[in-house]
């Protein structure tokens, strides 16, 4: 059987008590980031995010799933120049209808399908809330831009030319309510077309 | 201030093992979970994570500057670098799904955890979220002492004598005598 001396049991007492008090406030910490906005929370906003982010961010969606009620369907197309100048604006390529190819029928299917583009467009979209004009540099608009040219390009690939710009599309429609539901809500599509975009070089590192 | 015989009667209690088969539990879960993760992804890691992620090494160091998260994978965007993460990242799932040598194999199951999930937040859902946390909660846990090749190694070894803590399972019974040693002593 072990004995401890005193000054191990002080140095036991010690940090015990000290993982206890850091344990509790970072529960406290995550309790007032979780809870709905209140003064203490309002009061302390700078303290807690820098507890909660970016390691313990709380977006488990488990016991209360959001499904999504909107259908978002992205598309993409790019006009390229052949050697001898005549330039192509080629056909829409659908970009989430493929995802949802491969999403169904499948047990297991891929973060790749699942969240890759739709995450992409809801960092745009987040980015771009008063329209589609270019953002300023260094920005997270910018990211999404840039981000999005990116999966566009590699989806489509060079076709054969040198692609010029890309141009992406995004049919918004919300989803019809069930049967039993008395809610109205238009279901008609929403469309919009984002500017062209240039593509350079540099924007093809690392896809091919 | 606490009286140090109190402290004295509480510290066998407290320098035990709290639920260790909810801890094992949530161990073999969250690793086994992540492990059959990254075995799916193994014909997408690359695009996912890696070189050929449209989420390039670039602009994911424009947002690492906003957020501060971690990740191995930004110390270099090479290929091979990135594949010796991913290996890491699957040995150590089965490591600790399996409570081989489980400190070592949790923390390096929480670094590449980290690593991959940092590299590229925007191919990440709920779930993912989850296995962050848990990865991050395990490494303070002590949840190997059941279930694990760790505790099937302890229980063929004898333990030395004079040193409780290695079989965690004798604890209770051993607890009352405890009492009475610190009290002649």
């Amino acid at each position: 059987m072990r004995v401890w001396s005193k000054p191990a049991r002080a140095v036991l007492a010690v940090a015990g008590a000290g993982l206890a008090a850091c344990t509790l406030a970072f529960l406290a910490a995550l309790f007032l980031h979780v809870a709905p906005e209140n003064s203490v929370s309002r009061e302390y906003r700078a303290q807690l995010n820098a507890v909660v982010y970016p390691e313990f961010e709380q977006n488990w969606q488990l016991f209360a799933p959001d499904p999504l009620q909107r259908e978002v369907t992205v598309s993409a197309r790019v006009q390229t120049v052949a050697d001898d100048g005549r330039v192509t604006t080629r056909d829409w390529h659908p970009l989430s209808a493929q995802d949802l190819a491969a999403v169904r029928h499948d047990p297991a299917p891929s973060h790749l399908d699942q969240n890759l583009l739709r995450r992409a467009w809801d960092l745009y979209a987040s980015t771009h809330p008063d329209g589609d004009g270019p953002s300023p540099a260094g920005s997270r608009g910018r990211i999404a831009e840039q981000y999005l040219k990116r999966i566009a390009l590699q989806r489509i690939g060079r076709a054969g030319e040198r692609v010029l710009q890309v141009q992406l599309r995004v049919d918004t429609a919300t989803l019809a309510p069930p049967a039993w539901s008395q809610e109205q809500v238009d279901t008609s599509v929403h469309s919009r077309e984002l500017p062209w975009w240039p593509v350079q070089d540099e924007d093809w590192r690392g896809l091919e | 201030m606490i009286p140090g015989g109190a402290v004295r009667a509480a510290l066998p209690r407290l320098l035990t093992t709290l639920a260790p088969y909810q801890a094992a539990a949530v161990r073999i879960g969250t690793a086994g979970t992540w492990g059959a993760f990254l075995l799916r992804e193994w014909p997408n890691r690359r695009l996912l994570y890696g070189d050929r992620s449209p989420w390039s090494a670039e602009l994911n160091d424009r947002l690492l500057a906003d957020t501060h998260a971690f990740t191995v994978l930004s110390w270099s965007g090479g290929r091979w670098w990135f594949e010796a993460v991913y290996l890491l990242a699957l040995a150590s799932a089965a490591a600790l799904a399996l409570g081989w040598r489980t400190r070592v194999s949790a923390a390096a199951f929480a670094l590449t955890v980290l690593s991959l999930q940092n590299r590229n937040v925007l191919v990440g859902d709920g779930g993912d979220n989850l296995v962050h946390l848990m990865a991050i909660y395990l490494v303070f846990t002590r949840c190997g002492t059941v279930w694990s090749l760790d505790a099937r190694r302890r229980a063929r070894r004898p333990a030395p004598t004079g040193r409780p803590g290695a079989n965690p399972g004798r604890w209770p019974t051993r607890w009352p005598r405890c009492c009475t040693t610190a009290r002649c002593w």
